[in-house]
């Protein structure tokens, strides 16, 4: 079975209040991409939570944050964590149009 | 039309709520019409295998009628909530973490659960 995209991860849940973002991380495989929506966005700004990532073979290509999530929460000014991209509605289109699976945590 | 690989990613514990159940009606139904149905237990989904004996076999039972062949089981789950002993049905085949990620992998559709 060929594998012609990578898999696209979203986590909607707070770090501080849910597993989802860590059970998430133990479970990337290469080349996947992880999108931070909702309360997930909150790690973005916690530069913490990645530090044992990136030494890991199975680091994400890319980790995003939703940027109108970051703005209601008042995170916008708010520097990101190394290697965070903001990311609009219409990138996130984009990203599930180049990603399969889609898998939401 | 060719058969879809779906997984149906079970992570939630008998109390989290109807969604283990009701994800699992949606993938006998996914099966009825000859799709190709995965179901994947991860995290406290495991705790749904370790009810009891009885819940066990009403699963099994459901899962024997639907046909659905391809259920896995993460072993390191159930190492972490001390279940690495738990005895499963000859269905139920229990894959390491990197396993279960390379079957991810494979799938068209990811259902979480």
């Amino acid at each position: 079975m060929n594998k012609p995209l990578p898999a696209l991860h979203i986590v909607n849940k707070s770090p501080f209040a849910a597993s989802s973002l860590e059970q998430c991380l133990q479970r990337l495989a290469v080349g996947d991409s992880l999108l931070l929506i909702e309360d997930a966005v909150y790690a973005a700004i916690t530069e913490e939570i990645w530090d044992g990532l990136r030494t890991q073979p199975n680091k994400p290509a890319r980790i995003l944050a939703l940027s109108p999530d970051l703005c209601q929460r008042g995170l916008a000014d708010k520097s990101l964590a190394e290697g965070i991209e903001q990311v609009d509605y219409a990138g996130f289109v984009e990203l599930v149009t180049t990603h399969n699976p889609i898998h939401s945590w | 039309m060719s058969a879809k690989r779906i997984m149906f990613v079970l992570r939630n514990g008998k109390t989290a709520g109807p969604s283990t159940d009701e994800r699992i009606e949606v993938a006998m139904m996914a099966q009825a019409f000859d799709q190709e149905v995965h179901l994947a237990y991860l995290d406290d989904g495991v705790f749904t295998l370790a009810a009891g004996p009885d819940d066990l076999a009403a699963l099994l039972a459901k899962i024997e009628e639907s046909d659905i062949s391809h259920i896995w089981v993460e072993q390191q789950s159930l190492a972490e909530r001390g279940l690495a002993d738990l005895v499963l049905p000859d269905l139920f085949a229990v894959l390491d973490r990197h396993q279960i990620i390379e079957l991810m992998g494979q799938m068209h559709m990811v259902i979480p659960g």
